[in-house]
């Protein structure tokens, strides 16, 4: 009763008395969204490659939103709203691809003179052309520092498939970087 | 170093920015605004649906005759034997309203409160963007307003027929939404000057919006529509093709002759 209750306020009203605490049973929706935001967006970022990692972590957050009553009955409210996260990012970055091409759109944003420059944008580039489930897997694991089994929750598959990817991509990123590529223990 | 180190600092460094650069705060303002803005399209999106379909729906009996007697009708779903386009409505700074043609794929990009962009789903790289506010801008690298093209619509397209860089140029007087337009066609002149940057491909400058810029490349050509909305400024609607010839440009028509303001 009380997890509703909690899901309720989110939508009802901001609350005034806000827990930081993140083991609470249930967050509100303005608790979650302070807490998760910013690593979404470096997620996002590190995805996509695009100077819209913001507005694809909003619409993450904005999905998660307006289903909040259910969003925050499930075990891992977190895992649901970087998958989304995760599968927007991989389309945003498709559609570039294929639809404008990045000369085209209007809506292509001046380089961001005032952000700062990402010194290791090269290894992101390079997690960006592996296949999707790898870079997934890839950028889940060193973002959010996940473990396999967490990484399966969140995208609803296998531990051993999470594995294969996570050593694939591994294996791959350390032929075109130059690095070595063993394992950590 | 390791793969696994270097993935760690690349990662430590990532969140690191994400810390510095993201306000929650602001962006949950954002947030609740948009939810607000969406439902308020949504609403006026079905209403404009239920409203079309009802017209639709009285036009269809008015026209099956008043002198005939009434004939047992079978009840159908509205729509059952023809398409029903779906009618978008944006709320840019003014909302648009339009239905996208076959052609064009399925929604929008709206990048910003001025600016929405729709795609043709026959040929890649070819759509439409509509910009509010826009400026036009001088035939320079500074992407800074040209005061030569004056403040109306029309002497807007004027000035842009005029460009230096453009050849075959022609100026057409329409309508879009039942306001009064000026459409501007033309070529880039072979070897013409492109002294501006966008996405660092040299272009020659046409326009600047709050977030975008327009202009021509020798594989980026485009029609413009200039049109005065009402509290919205000087309106673009620039149909442009990246790669295709000018017969890419032709189907946009259909998607401007749809546009409405309001």
């Amino acid at each position: 009763m009380e997890d509703s209750a909690a899901c309720r306020t989110a939508h009802a009203q901001p609350r005034r008395e806000i827990v930081f605490d993140a083991d609470a049973a249930v967050d509100s929706f303005e608790v979650f969204y302070a807490r998760e935001l910013p690593a979404l967006v470096a997620f996002a970022a590190v995805l996509s490659g695009s100077a819209a990692a913001e507005d694809i972590a909003q619409e993450a957050m904005l999905a998660a939103y307006r289903r909040w009553d259910s969003v925050c009955q499930l075990d891992l409210p977190v895992a649901w709203v970087r998958r989304a996260c995760a599968n927007r990012a991989i389309s945003v970055l498709r559609r570039r691809a294929v639809e404008t091409r990045g000369l085209l759109r209007l809506g292509s944003r001046p380089a961001a003179t005032d952000a700062p420059a990402m010194v290791n944008a090269d290894f992101w580039a390079e997690v960006r052309r592996l296949p999707r489930r790898q870079k997934q897997v890839i950028a889940l694991h060193y973002i959010y520092d996940m473990a396999v089994s967490e990484i399966a929750q969140t995208l609803s598959c296998a531990e051993g498939t999470v594995k294969v990817h996570l050593s694939r991509g591994r294996a791959t990123l350390a032929q075109r970087m130059g690095a070595r590529a063993e394992e950590p223990s | 170093m390791t793969i696994d180190e270097l993935a760690r600092t690349a990662a430590a460094e990532a969140r690191g920015i994400a810390v510095e650069t993201v306000d929650p705060s602001i962006m949950l303002a954002q947030l609740y605004r948009t939810r607000r803005n969406r439902s308020l399209a949504s609403i006026v999106t079905i209403v404009v649906v239920a409203v079309a379909v009802a017209i639709g729906a009285f036009v269809a009996r008015a026209g099956s005759g008043s002198n005939s007697a009434p004939a047992a009708s079978q009840p159908s779903p509205p729509c059952a034997h023809v398409t029903c386009p779906k009618v978008h409505h944006v709320v840019l700074t003014v909302p648009v309203t339009f239905s996208l043609p076959n052609s064009f794929q399925n929604g929008f990009q709206q990048t910003s409160l001025n600016v929405v962009e729709v795609y043709r789903g026959d040929i890649d790289t070819t759509g439409v963007s509509v910009a509010e506010n826009a400026i036009p801008v001088k035939d320079d690298y500074t992407w800074t307003r040209d005061p030569a093209a004056g403040t109306t619509a029309k002497s807007v397209a004027t000035w842009l027929a005029h460009r230096p860089f453009l050849t075959n140029t022609a100026l057409v007087p329409t309508h879009v939404g039942g306001l009064p337009a000026w459409r501007v066609s033309g070529q880039l002149k072979p070897g013409a000057r492109l002294p501006a940057l966008k996405d660092s491909v040299k272009v020659a400058p046409t326009f600047l919006n709050d977030i975008g810029h327009m202009a021509y490349a020798p594989n980026l050509i485009g029609d413009y529509t200039l049109v005065a909305v009402p509290g919205a400024g000087i309106t673009v609607i620039w149909s442009w093709s990246l790669d295709h010839g000018a017969r890419a440009l032709a189907g946009n028509q259909a998607f401007i002759d749809r546009l409405s303001f309001r």
